[in-house]
């Protein structure tokens, strides 16, 4: 099986934005549609601060809550469990953004369709995404998680990246905070 | 064109991972995000814009862009574009006219007004500089403005009267690093992202002297936050315990310095115990900072950045500037791989061009209007320059009412010049208050001028044209120069194309012309740097000047000298600080709405206030905030949060457009005001109380 | 944290109307098992069940957006066996095929057979629960993602129900109104059974995550409050439960078939219905997203 996913060391992530800005070039998004979104995380009280930015996308779930709901099949997984959207099926009716744990849905207000991350794959080079490419800081790697020769998978391992929220669903989204 | 369809469709309805079969074309140049102009590759589908791409080879990437570089490409795009030449029509309005009416009539009220009542204003960016500068010699004008006393003239003039060289930082070798008021990442270039994980991986340190904790702050070993405007003790603590320690690279200092035991004599009394009264830094913390640069060294530096915080932001900013560099000097890191490096470039003189082609402007015989007078320098403040009584002025991508201090004088100034005309790619706030409106073509969409990127191997390099103009009417900057040349009768100055002006400079420089409309890049020959040379020094010494005369003649101290703040916190007054965003590069970022999005969607206009003083105040996270100085006042919401000093507030610079959803505005606090030494205009030398809003 | 609520007005009052309508057919259906003489009554229900729905059906279709642009497209709703929405669309399908048929043979004068009641009454109960079940299985909810909350839907569906049928009989058919005294006392049930369901409800989800402590803070204590303690519990249950246990246990029975009793009725039947409404809109509203960073 392949199971495509991602590895995000959080703990680099400089809060360029880069990633968002060139996910939205690539797939030719409004500006007001983003499949990134950032959070700001401060612990601890000044000057003692811990601070973090932990971007968050579609984490392409196993167990894909999105899909479950979403009555049109314009949300669906194929065989390997990689999530899909069809936006020409779906009907909008914001389901799947109430069945996604993540925030990860993303509604256009213009034409009412809801989106999500795509796992683009930029001009022909099919080794990664466009937000892994442009990230300046190296925070993200793509690929796949099943093979362990996988760079993606390796990272994983050696860092020992966690999901974000293993109670809320199956992600393929792995970080070090 | 195009729904979510278009591109990228990777992952899309048959679950195939494979890209989308489209016809791609792959052209290079440089963005204009910002004045790092780094390389770039865009990629074009059916002659629209899709993605873009840092170019490997060009120093300042490292294969990557930033974020407002990835978002600014869509700037040709922008809805608010200025399309064709606009005029005044008296009532509030504009009509649109040829460009033949309009320069013919600029060019009258130029020639009304002569050139000692003419100016022209251009931006930090300065783009087709060589033409608009040319223009005004040949005009007879010295009335040039640029915003250097808003940027960096504090740096610009104590570099040269200090050293004579620019240093650049080495950042991937470096054993210890110190970013003193540089947010760096949210600044600067790209590569140096990737150049300071090398440097934490390994085994470097990283200290952050800031009052702010950037988002950089997640690369960094340690926050140290510093009491703003009281760096210079933090430096000349570190510099006196180096010293009297012995820690100093003392052979360095021998064979490179000029008047070092005036200068050590001098510092003896700033040990760290005073600095730390002054900074709020511990004692012990300046020793270990002093201790791990001195181990490291030479390997390691303390960062000069080149923002108006340092260039332009204090009373004591020129003292600063130079105790860093002394500093540095001290590390005897010039040159040193993990230190400062100063790359070296062709220098170009007054022959380096064909004379009968680029026939030699002269001199104009009157000084500058507005000419300011400074200890240091003599350079003229563009806050003088519009204040100097004018009778016709052109601002070339230059927006003084967005983005110049004391928001309301400035206006006021603005307005009173009689004959304006702005040179803009959108409608800005200054456009919208000009007689003439003339539409500029974006960077993408016209050629560029060749330039340098200084590195440890320089490059020379190219903006190439990517898309046809989505503007078909507007002009680039020296296209529009050269027109209006043609008004005053002046064209004997601008009889080559801009061709023959790029071929010249290749020439110069010994590249091909042909091989950087390809690649944008291309190395310079003979412009590698030695690691372990020195550079060459320009300074009176031609050697680092412990102790200098030029500030001697200027009734200031030979040596480094503590110097106050204009202004104290104290009793409810906070000081105001800023600095750049990721995102954003002064204003004009927001023209691409992607970028002006992205800030609305994650606050990024919010007024950062510490927890410690906004809870006596009754002020809560998400709360609206009058924030109020002696020039002026704006209202912010409020981020409450401990990434900022308690004596200070922060508020970026860049969200000053009300007529593009933004309330708080940075320029309505700050005075108009002029450093004695430099003409600078102490941009973090404000105080301001915060009050919530209906309180 | 501040979070905005996916879904907004027309889907609540989609959730509020497919439930009365359901519970007006399940009213009928119960009419016509213990009170076979109240035609009138049982006709009403009958009407007000495939209109509630079909206005709701109607707000739903509007709501989804791109549906409303590509109106083929609501052809593939069918298409995800999985989706509760899917099985939404086919109850609800059904029981308008059950409560149509029902409205029309009732309107040509002719009897509803027993198999279209129980079998249009087994799609009210479906229809009912499925509006809870279409936000219970959404994850990130502590609010929705409980078993408590279909069965809160049902009760109150047909508790909202039977008051949209007695309410307009106060009205129109007085005189059958005060022969039904089983639906009554049933009907009576209901706003107590649904109090009981709410506070197990608000209870657990309090304990489970932070969330739900963040979503019943904001319901008992914070921005809903007002609306949740006199609109859903003081108005909508309360209320309607002290007039009826007044009107049923204490009060005369000459006092029951007075004209201000039937008053007394009306307001409390105004409270369930209100109440139906309310309590749909706060568990829409107030649900706060589990934290997952
Ligand atoms: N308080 C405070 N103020 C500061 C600073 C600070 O740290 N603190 N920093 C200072 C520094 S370092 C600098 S460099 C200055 C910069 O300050 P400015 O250079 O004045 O600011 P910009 O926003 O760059 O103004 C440029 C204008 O040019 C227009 N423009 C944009 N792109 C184009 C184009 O392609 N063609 C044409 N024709 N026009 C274009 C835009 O409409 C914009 O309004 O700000 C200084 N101001
Ligand atoms: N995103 C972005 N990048 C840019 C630009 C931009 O506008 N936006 N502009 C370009 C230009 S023109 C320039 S000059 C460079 C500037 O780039 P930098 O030199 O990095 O300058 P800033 O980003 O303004 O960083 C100023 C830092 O100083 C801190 N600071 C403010 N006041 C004080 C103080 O009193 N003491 C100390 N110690 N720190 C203080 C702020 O918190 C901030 O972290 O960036 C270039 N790159
Ligand atoms: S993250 Fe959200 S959108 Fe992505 S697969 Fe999981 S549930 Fe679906
Ligand atoms: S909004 Fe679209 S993708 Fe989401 S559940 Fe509805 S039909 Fe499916
Ligand atoms: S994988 Fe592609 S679609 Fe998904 S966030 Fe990254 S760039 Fe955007
Ligand atoms: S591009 Fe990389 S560093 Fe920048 S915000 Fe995205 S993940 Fe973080
Ligand atoms: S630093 Fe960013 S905005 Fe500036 S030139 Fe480079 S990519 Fe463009
Ligand atoms: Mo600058």
């Amino acid at each position: 099986m392949t199971a495509y996913g991602m590895f995000i060391n959080a703990k680099a992530c400089v809060g360029c934005h880069a990633c968002r800005l060139a996910c939205q070039n690539q797939n030719g998004l409004p500006a007001d549609v983003s499949f990134i979104t950032f959070h700001e995380r401060e612990t601890g009280q000044y000057p003692n601060l811990h601070t973090e930015t932990i971007p968050t996308q579609c984490m392409q779930c196993d167990d894909a809550p999105c899909a479950q709901v979403c009555p049109t099949k314009a949300t669906w997984q194929d065989a390997d469990g990689g999530v899909h959207m069809d936006t020409t099926r779906c009907i909008g009716c914001r389901y799947c953004m109430a069945a996604c744990p993540y925030g990860a849905r993303t509604l256009d207000h213009a034409t009412g369709i809801v989106d999500k991350c795509r796992y683009c794959v930029a001009g022909g080079d099919e080794t990664s995404t466009n937000c892994v490419t442009a990230c300046p800081a190296n925070v993200r790697i793509w690929g796949d998680l099943d093979d362990p020769d996988s760079e993606v998978a390796k990272a994983v391992a050696a860092h020992n990246a966690q999901p974000l929220a293993p109670n809320l669903s199956h992600a393929k989204f792995y970080y070090v905070r | 064109t195009g729904g979510p369809l278009a591109s990228g469709q990777a992952f899309a309805a048959g679950g195939s991972w494979g890209s989308a079969d489209v016809e791609e074309d792959r052209i290079t140049t440089l963005c204009a995000g910002c004045g790092n102009f780094c390389g770039m590759a865009v990629y074009v589908q059916n002659g629209t814009i899709v993605r873009a791409q840092g170019l490997k080879e060009h120093p300042h990437t490292g294969g990557y862009l930033c974020g407002r570089g990835q978002g600014y490409v869509k700037v040709p795009y922008a809805e608010n574009r200025v399309r064709t030449p606009l005029k005044a029509d008296g009532s509030g309005g504009f009509q649109e006219v040829s460009w033949d009416e309009a320069l013919s009539d600029i060019a009258q009220h130029m020639q009304e007004a002569g050139p000692q009542s003419t100016g022209w204003f251009q931006d930090g960016r300065g783009t087709d500089s060589y033409y608009t500068k040319r223009l005004m010699s040949a005009f007879g004008s010295a009335n040039y403005y640029d915003e250097s006393a808003l940027a960096d003239i504090d740096i610009s003039t104590v570099i040269p009267t200090v050293m004579g060289a620019y240093p650049a930082p080495s950042a991937g070798k470096s054993r210890c690093i110190v970013l003193l008021d540089k947010s760096s990442y949210e600044g600067v270039r790209p590569h140096e992202i990737e150049e300071i994980i090398k440097a934490r991986e390994n085994g470097g340190t990283v200290y952050v002297v800031d009052p702010r904790l950037c988002s950089f702050g997640a690369l960094a070993s340690e926050w140290v936050p510093i009491k703003p405007g009281t760096e210079l003790a933090f430096l000349l603590g570190v510099s006196c315990f180096l010293v009297e320690n012995g820690l100093h690279d003392q052979a360095f200092v021998e064979a490179n310095g000029n008047g070092f035991d005036d200068y050590a004599r001098a510092i003896a009394q700033y040990t760290p115990a005073w600095a730390s009264e002054k900074t709020g830094i511990a004692a012990e913390k300046i020793e270990e900072i002093a201790r791990a640069l001195a181990e490291a060294a030479p390997h390691c530096y303390v960062d000069l950045q080149w923002a108006g915080t340092l260039g332009s932001g204090y009373a004591n900013s020129a003292e600063q500037i130079r105790a860093l560099l002394l500093l540095n000097a001290l590390l005897g890191n010039f040159n040193q791989e993990g230190g400062l490096i100063f790359p070296t470039s062709p220098w170009l003189g007054d022959d380096a061009l064909d004379q009968t082609m680029f026939i030699p402007t002269g001199q104009p015989s009157a000084p500058a209007a507005g000419e300011g007078d400074f200890a240091l320098s003599r350079s003229t403040s563009c806050q003088a320059g519009l204040r100097a009584g004018l009778q016709a002025a052109v601002f070339c991508e230059c927006d003084p009412v967005s983005d110049w201090p004391d928001a309301a004088g400035t206006a006021e100034a603005f307005d009173a010049i009689p004959f304006k005309a702005v040179i803009a790619t959108e409608l800005t706030p200054a456009a919208k208050r000009a007689d003439y409106v003339l539409p500029a073509l974006t960077f993408l969409e016209r050629p560029g001028i060749v330039g340098t990127a200084t590195s440890v191997t320089s490059m020379a390099t190219l903006r190439n044209q990517v898309i046809e103009p989505v503007a078909p009417d507007a002009k680039a900057i020296y296209e529009i120069v050269t027109d209006l040349a043609g008004h005053l009768g002046l064209s004997e100055y601008f009889a080559f194309t801009l061709d023959d002006y790029n071929e010249a400079l290749c020439a110069a420089y010994g590249v091909s012309y042909d091989e950087l409309r390809r690649a944008s890049v291309a190395e310079l020959p003979g412009c590698t740097l030695q690691y372990g040379s020195m550079p060459f020094m320009m300074s009176a010494s031609g050697k680092v000047e412990f102790s200098c005369d030029a500030f001697a003649a200027a009734e200031r101290s030979a040596t480094p000298e503590w110097v106050e703040p204009a202004v104290q916190p104290s009793d409810g007054k906070l000081r105001l600080i800023t600095g750049d965003q990721f995102t954003q590069v002064r204003t004009y970022t927001l023209a691409a709405e992607g970028l002006r999005k992205d800030a609305v969607d994650n606050g990024l206009d919010r007024l950062w206030v510490n927890p410690q003083t906004a809870e006596p105040l009754g002020i809560a996270d998400g709360d609206r905030v009058k924030v109020t100085s002696g020039t002026g006042e704006t209202v912010a919401t409020a981020r409450v949060t401990g990434q900022i000093h308690p004596d200070a507030v922060y508020l970026p610079p860049h969200y000053g457009r009300e007529d593009q959803g933004f309330s708080a505005r940075l320029q309505s606090l700050i005075p108009c005001q002029y450093e004695p030494g430099t003409g600078a205009a102490m941009l973090n030398e404000t105080l301001v109380t915060l009050q919530k809003e209906g309180a | 944290m501040s979070f905005e609520p996916v879904w907004g007005a027309p889907i609540i009052w989609y959730l509020f109307l497919a439930g009365l309508g359901a519970g007006a057919f399940a009213t009928s259906a119960f009419l016509s098992w213990r009170h076979p003489d109240a035609t009138s009554m049982r006709r009403t229900g009958y009407l007000i069940a495939p209109i509630a729905v079909g206005i709701g059906l109607v707000l739903l279709m509007l709501d989804a957006e791109a549906g409303l642009h590509d109106p083929l497209r609501f052809a593939l709703l069918l298409s995800n066996p999985l989706s509760v929405m899917t099985w939404g669309v086919v109850f609800l399908s059904l029981f308008m095929l059950a409560a149509l048929a029902a409205l029309v043979l009732t309107l040509a004068g002719r009897s509803v057979p027993k198999w279209v009641n129980v079998a249009g009454l087994a799609l009210a109960v479906c229809v009912a629960m499925y509006t809870g079940a279409l936000l219970g299985v959404c994850r990130p909810y502590s609010l929705w993602n409980s078993a408590l909350l279909p069965t809160l839907f049902l009760v109150s569906a047909f508790s909202s129900g039977a008051a949209s049928v007695l309410l307009a009989s106060v009205g129109f058919h007085a005189e059958e109104f005060n022969r039904v005294g089983v639906l009554k006392k049933f009907h009576f049930c209901l706003p107590v059974a649904e109090l009981l369901l709410l506070a197990s409800l608000l209870f657990v989800t309090g304990y489970v995550s932070d969330a739900g402590w963040q979503t019943v803070t904001s319901l008992v204590a914070g921005e809903y409050a007002l609306m949740f303690w006199l609109g859903l519990v003081g108005f909508g249950l309360v209320l309607p439960t002290a007039l009826e246990t007044w009107l049923l246990f204490v009060s005369p029975k000459e006092f029951e078939e007075s004209r201000k009793a039937h008053l007394v009725s009306a307001l409390s039947d105004v409270g369930v219905v209100v109440g139906g409404f309310l309590l749909r809109y706060l568990v829409v509203m107030a649900a706060a997203p589990v934290a997952f960073v």
